[in-house]
């Protein structure tokens, strides 16, 4: 569970350069709210059409 | 100190350091790179084997329907509930998990969903590589008395070698490979299917009866779609971890879902085809028969690909959690020692094990899918409406028992009681071992509720016991 002094070294640069790059990277960025309404709507249908091929 | 500059100053070695949170530079990963990689750990033979095993309750057509559904559902809440997190922070998908079920806490489920599995999923591939092998020297050698059981295990320990010999470079071969590789998966996808079709008419193949199906067909169906959400839900820490080297949110998302659903669909529909109209989901069986000695030659060779790609894939998603919690002594290995290890562990099991692991593949998923479903409700609870998409990426890696995510003992007791009741809602609505379910579960399916029990669960203990204890950082 901890880090040997070598890896713990890097991770503290690491560190330091994420804070750095994060306010402004997109690879920080939230999925944006059109992509998780898609995700939720194909959920639905996938429910939606397990039901309904149930009862077909 | 720009990130070049940091790693190329690093002491570790690049491929180890990769295990800690990933730079904006080491996300390399475009959109095609997730979908070839996640094609690349798509289609395999296991793939072929959850086709074959739908088969036993529905015909084709609810079977097609039945998969896509099922895999859409296991897959969309996979991605939201365990991917996004790793994306976003970068971390090993256990280590962002200490701040749900503290440091002690997570390791406990690195040793339950990760160490029990891994060696056994990469031992069943190894075998699965193995057996492609055997076929093609049967059919190279007819009049040869060789020992068939000798040389599956020696290709089986020979693909182990080249595994490890490519993931030696990390994450970049990984890419590397299942960019040239996945195009040609495809190719094996498509071939077989038109093979089948040549063999088995399609009005033969729509009467085709299911193998060995429960008298209701709503509870055949649910079976189908619980299987499938399964099969979605258990690239778990894997596809998380993978996901991490996506350049966006936006490419593992939709590179993932293209991979886990249409582009499996298509491999296990081939299963499914095959179990229906020759009996056996297992192309190794059927594949020179139908196709011709040449071409089916072809096809072992191109299956044997799909399964080294992915053995690579998976063992490099998971190395990063073994790495990263079992301390000092192993990152002092270093990355090419500590793979070497862990595939010299694998060998051991395909030589003294390998046909009991073959013969319990649906045991192994059934197991792991009682945690890992109500594992994707408590992370998606935790993240979304309790941290409000929040985390403190130090403290992460704070183990101590003072760490912000210590909770008691280092371990979130609340959130230990959230998977509990998850795993009882599962295991009452469905026998996994027998497949089995309730009466309720031809409405329900199991890993719904589970989702949703756990959720809930969480969210109610840690407002009324976590928080009012002031434990683990969370914002009232």
């Amino acid at each position: 569970m901890h880090l040997s002094d070598d890896m713990r070294t890097e991770l503290e640069r690491r560190l330091e350069v994420i804070a750095s790059e994060q306010h402004d990277d997109p690879a920080f960025r939230d999925l944006p709210t059109v992509d998780v309404i898609s995700l939720l709507l194909l959920l639905v249908f996938a429910i939606v059409g397990t039901v309904l091929l149930q009862g077909s | 100190m720009n990130v070049t500059q940091a790693v190329a100053a690093s002491p570790v070695h690049e491929a180890l350091a990769e295990t800690l949170p990933l730079t904006r530079s080491e996300r390399r990963w475009s959109f095609l790179d997730v979908l070839s990689v996640k094609s690349g750990l798509a289609i395999a033979t296991w793939a072929f084997l959850f086709g074959g095993t739908t088969a036993q309750y529905v015909g084709f057509g609810d079977g097609v329907l039945a998969m896509v559904a099922g895999n859409t559902i296991g897959v969309v809440i996979l991605l939201l509930a365990l991917v996004l997190p790793s994306s976003k922070w970068g971390t090993e998908f256990f280590v962002h998990q200490r701040s749900v079920y503290g440091p002690l806490g997570a390791l406990v489920f690195v040793i339950l969903v990760v160490v029990a599995l891994v060696f056994a999923w990469a031992a069943i591939l190894a075998t699965m590589i193995g057996r492609s092998a055997v076929e093609i020297v049967r059919i190279a050698m007819p009049q040869a008395s060789l020992d068939f059981s000798i040389v599956q295990s020696v290709v089986a320990v020979l693909m182990l070698a080249l595994a490890w010999a490519i993931l030696i470079r990390g994450s970049e071969s990984v890419r590397v490979l299942n960019r040239f590789a996945a195009p040609g998966l495809l190719l094996l996808c498509v071939w077989l299917m038109v093979a089948l079709f040549s063999e088995v008419p399609l009005a033969t193949l729509l009467a085709a009866p299911p193998i060995a199906p429960h008298p209701d067909r709503a509870t055949n169906i649910m079976l189908v779609v619980e299987l499938h959400i399964a099969g979605g839900l258990s690239w778990g820490s894997l596809a998380a971890n993978l996901g991490r080297y996506a350049q966006t949110q936006r490419a593992v998302v939709w590179g993932s879902l293209i991979a886990y659903v249409p582009v499996y669909i298509l491999a296990a529909s081939v299963g499914l085809i095959s179990a229906l109209a020759l009996g056996s989901a297992d192309p190794v069986t059927w594949m020179i028969p139908i196709t011709g000695r040449i071409a089916g030659v072809m096809l072992l060779a191109l299956l044997a690909l799909a399964n080294l790609s992915s053995l690579v894939g998976m063992v490099q998603g998971n190395c990063q959690t073994l790495i990263q919690h079992f301390g000092p002594r192993l990152q002092r290995l270093g990355w090419p020692r500590f793979t070497l290890l862990f595939f010299a562990g694998v060998s051991a099991m395909v030589l003294f094990a390998s046909d009991a692991l073959y013969d319990r593949f649906y045991t192994l998923v059934a197991f792991s899918e009682a945690i890992i479903a109500p594992m994707c409700g408590i992370a998606l609870a935790d993240r979304v409406v309790l941290r409000h998409n929040t985390i403190d990426l130090r403290a992460l890696y704070d183990s101590s028992a003072n760490g912000a995510y210590a909770f008691w003992a280092r371990v979130n007791w609340a959130a230990m009681a959230a998977l509990c009741a998850g795993a009882a809602a599962y295991l009452t609505l469905l026998d996994p071992l027998a497949m089995t379910g309730s009466a309720l579960f031809t409405s329900l399916s199991a890993s719904l509720p589970a989702v949703v029990t756990a959720f809930v669960v969480h969210v109610l203990l840690t407002r009324t016991v976590v928080m009012r204890a002031g434990k683990g950082s969370y914002a009232h």
